[in-house]
């Protein structure tokens, strides 16, 4: 389980995130939607202690981010946005690779390699290198060296951007998958109908604050959109609110999140710090 | 962490040696350069020996006036005078020609009389290439000067005049260098150039790749998500450069010693390149990689892409090869400046070639240097290579 406690981070007068919280249980898919800037790679970032918080706290079963950065990553599964692989390395070596930092070895390490090359349907090009793999082959490398340590926690960063449809079923199926052998699963995306397929749990973000949280049922009722893009422009503050310049001024703006995801209500329109 | 750094120093050596393009870059280029020094020597003294015993024609006018016995000299040194109809000093002007000579009327009578015979030798010393004009003016003179001594003995005998005391001083030179310091001598210039190049280079491209290419690739942000610590990535990476900056220099060296020994007149002159210099150059080498592979990981660290760091890098070059340099050139190499980062390597190779064995205190003050000069900058390095600063800062 992930718990996000009141996360703060500035970038000199840019508040990048302010004051976000929200919590992904286990077994539950939670995605984070927000617009591009709004703060979700960030987030993800403080997450998995990439970047230090200002402010707040990440707990990863039971481990302080901040206190025991080692146990959290441990614990989790990342799947950067950066569809980067190393060229020269065949996918069973990525994956051989990143098992040995988390104490896998030998015979089952390798049994470890294996399922996931059988689990993302890899055996064709897993001893291939990665130079002029597909965009779609490519993501699953990276999804597999997330995946080979077996993670309790799953951190996906735009899993589904810029693949064909055949891939992105794949990789939704994955996540499906994950979460009904009781994984938790935050993944961060831009598509509404791809959210409100699979995700549990909702967490909105605008200008570096949570805007509401809930199953997209909830929101859709909260908001009495019947589609959750709709309920996701609603709680933007509307079209003209998600294009509103960072500049704007953040007078009479409401603190969205709180712990576990109690979210609500419309999100603040500035990011400056005064 | 001794895990983790093993498992990244694997994974980036068995990435580097499949690069086809950077182990061009840290082994084959250094190699070829060792070679061609070792062996360039030995070719330039034979193209130079070639072209002093290839027969000689030269363009002459007025080769009638000549005395007998010069134009006899001129055949032991293998020189045919052949006269020239035509402007002669135009067509050597115009490089066609290398050298001519011209004898004035009267020559015979003047060297017969005891008076200065004129000649004049017309030359352009950029015609035919570096043996072409000034070779043949060389040869020419030389020629000129034994019979210039022939003459000058035989008015002497004519006046019963002992020609020795045209020698007040007989200078004998005795060169008390042992084999050893001579093949060490000429040899130390290139080596210290050698080690010089192959430890600014050698690891360079990798120290990049593993960092800035990281970035540049979108690898980085997988590898810093896992469990293992900035310091584990970071050394790991830093094992991997130092171990193919070390590549390098070992071959590069060992080819350098190997043709030296093999090709008479090689770079280490006729006694060949003794053992004992390959030994320092490379126990003084080694720890001079080091820290030259942790300032690289410095300066690649911060760099966004492939291209900043390479251009970042180029002083470092300079910071290496410049001591390199100055130690070649300079003749003074006190024991203490062997402790010198960066310099002391290359003064410790500059005492052992004149001492003509290894000195191992000279070793191993350049060794304390480097490794010391290491651990200072080591802190600096790791501090540099934290997650945030890595990802964000650059």
């Amino acid at each position: 389980m992930i718990e996000v406690r009141d996360l703060v981070k500035h970038y000199g007068e840019v508040r990048a995130v302010d004051g976000v919280s929200f919590h992904c249980p286990d077994g539950h898919i939670t995605g984070l939607l927000g617009p591009n800037g709004a703060g979700k790679t960030t987030t993800l970032r403080m997450i998995c202690g990439l970047i230090r918080p200002m402010q707040g706290t990440v707990i990863v079963d039971g481990n302080d981010v901040g206190r025991n950065p080692a146990a959290v990553r441990r614990a989790l599964g990342v799947q950067t946005d950066s569809s980067g692989t190393y060229p020269r390395l065949t996918p069973r070596e990525h994956f051989t690779y990143f098992g040995g930092f988390y104490g896998l070895s030998g015979s089952d390490l390798d049994a470890r390699v294996q399922a996931v090359i059988d689990m993302l349907g890899m055996g064709q090009f897993a001893d291939r290198r990665t130079q002029g793999f597909s965009r779609g082959q490519r993501q699953k490398v990276i999804l597999g060296r997330a995946l080979v340590h077996d993670p309790k926690n799953v951190i996906m960063d735009e899993p589904t951007s810029g693949l064909d449809v055949m891939a992105v079923r794949e990789t939704r199926d994955v996540i499906r998958m994950l979460r009904d052998r009781g994984h938790c699963v935050l993944f961060t995306t831009h598509y509404m109908d791809e959210a409100a397929k699979l995700c549990d749990r909702v967490a909105i973000i605008i200008r570096g604050r949570i805007a509401a949280v809930g199953s997209p049922a909830e929101l859709m009722g909260k908001t009495g959109r019947d589609s959750l893009e709709d309920a996701f422009v609603a709680l933007a503050g509307g079209a003209q609110g998600l294009l509103v310049s960072e500049y704007a001024n953040a007078d009479g703006n409401a603190h969205g999140g709180g712990n576990s995801g109690s979210g609500n209500g419309l999100s603040s329109t500035g990011r400056r710090v005064r | 962490m001794l895990r983790d750094v093993m498992n990244i120093w694997r994974k980036e050596i068995m990435d580097t040696v499949r690069d086809r393009k950077g182990m061009t870059q840290a082994i084959v280029i250094p190699l070829v350069i060792g070679i061609f020094y070792a062996s360039f020597t030995p070719m330039l003294m034979k193209a130079m020996t070639a072209r002093r015993e290839k027969p000689l024609t030269i363009p002459a006018q007025g080769v009638a006036y000549a005395d007998a016995r010069l134009l006899d000299m001129f055949g032991r040194y293998g020189i045919t005078l052949e006269e020239y109809q035509g402007d002669l000093e135009a067509v050597i002007q115009d490089a066609k020609k290398e050298s001519g000579l011209v004898f004035e009327p009267g020559f015979t009578e003047d060297v017969a009389e005891e008076r200065p015979a004129m000649a004049r030798l017309l030359t352009n010393s950029t015609a035919g290439g570096i043996f072409g004009g000034g070779f043949s003016d060389t040869r020419l003179q030389l020629a000129v000067g034994a019979y210039n001594q022939m003459v000058v003995a035989e008015r002497m005998a004519a006046r019963e005049v002992d020609p020795s005391i045209l020698v007040p001083v007989a200078l004998n030179t005795e060169d008390l260098a042992t084999p050893e310091q001579r093949g060490a001598f000429f040899a130390s210039f290139y080596l210290t150039i050698l080690v010089a190049v192959t430890v600014a280079q050698g690891g360079l491209f990798v120290a990049i790749d593993v960092t800035a290419g990281e970035k540049e690739r979108g690898t980085l942000e997988s590898l810093l998500v896992t469990p293992a610590s900035d310091m584990a990535v970071f050394l790991g990476k830093l094992g991997a450069v130092f171990t193919i900056s070390v590549i390098p220099l070992v071959l590069t060296l060992t080819a350098f010693w190997a043709v030296s020994n093999l090709m008479p007149q090689g770079a280490a002159g006729s006694e060949g390149l003794p053992g004992f210099v390959l030994a320092g150059s490379l126990l003084t080498g080694i720890p001079l990689a080091l820290v030259v592979s942790v300032a690289q990981m410095m300066i690649s660290v911060r760099a966004r892409t492939f291209r900043d760091a390479q251009s970042g890098a180029t002083p470092l070059i300079f910071a290496v090869m410049i001591p390199g340099f100055v130690a070649a050139f300079s003749q003074a190499k006190a024991l203490w400046a062997c402790l010198i980062p960066v310099y002391g390597p290359f003064a410790a190779l500059g005492r052992m070639a004149q001492a003509g064995g290894l000195q191992w205190d000279a070793v191993a003050l350049s060794a304390v240097g480097s490794v010391i000069a290491a651990a200072v900058v080591l802190p600096v390095a790791v501090k540099m290579f934290t997650r945030e600063t890595l990802l964000y800062r650059s």
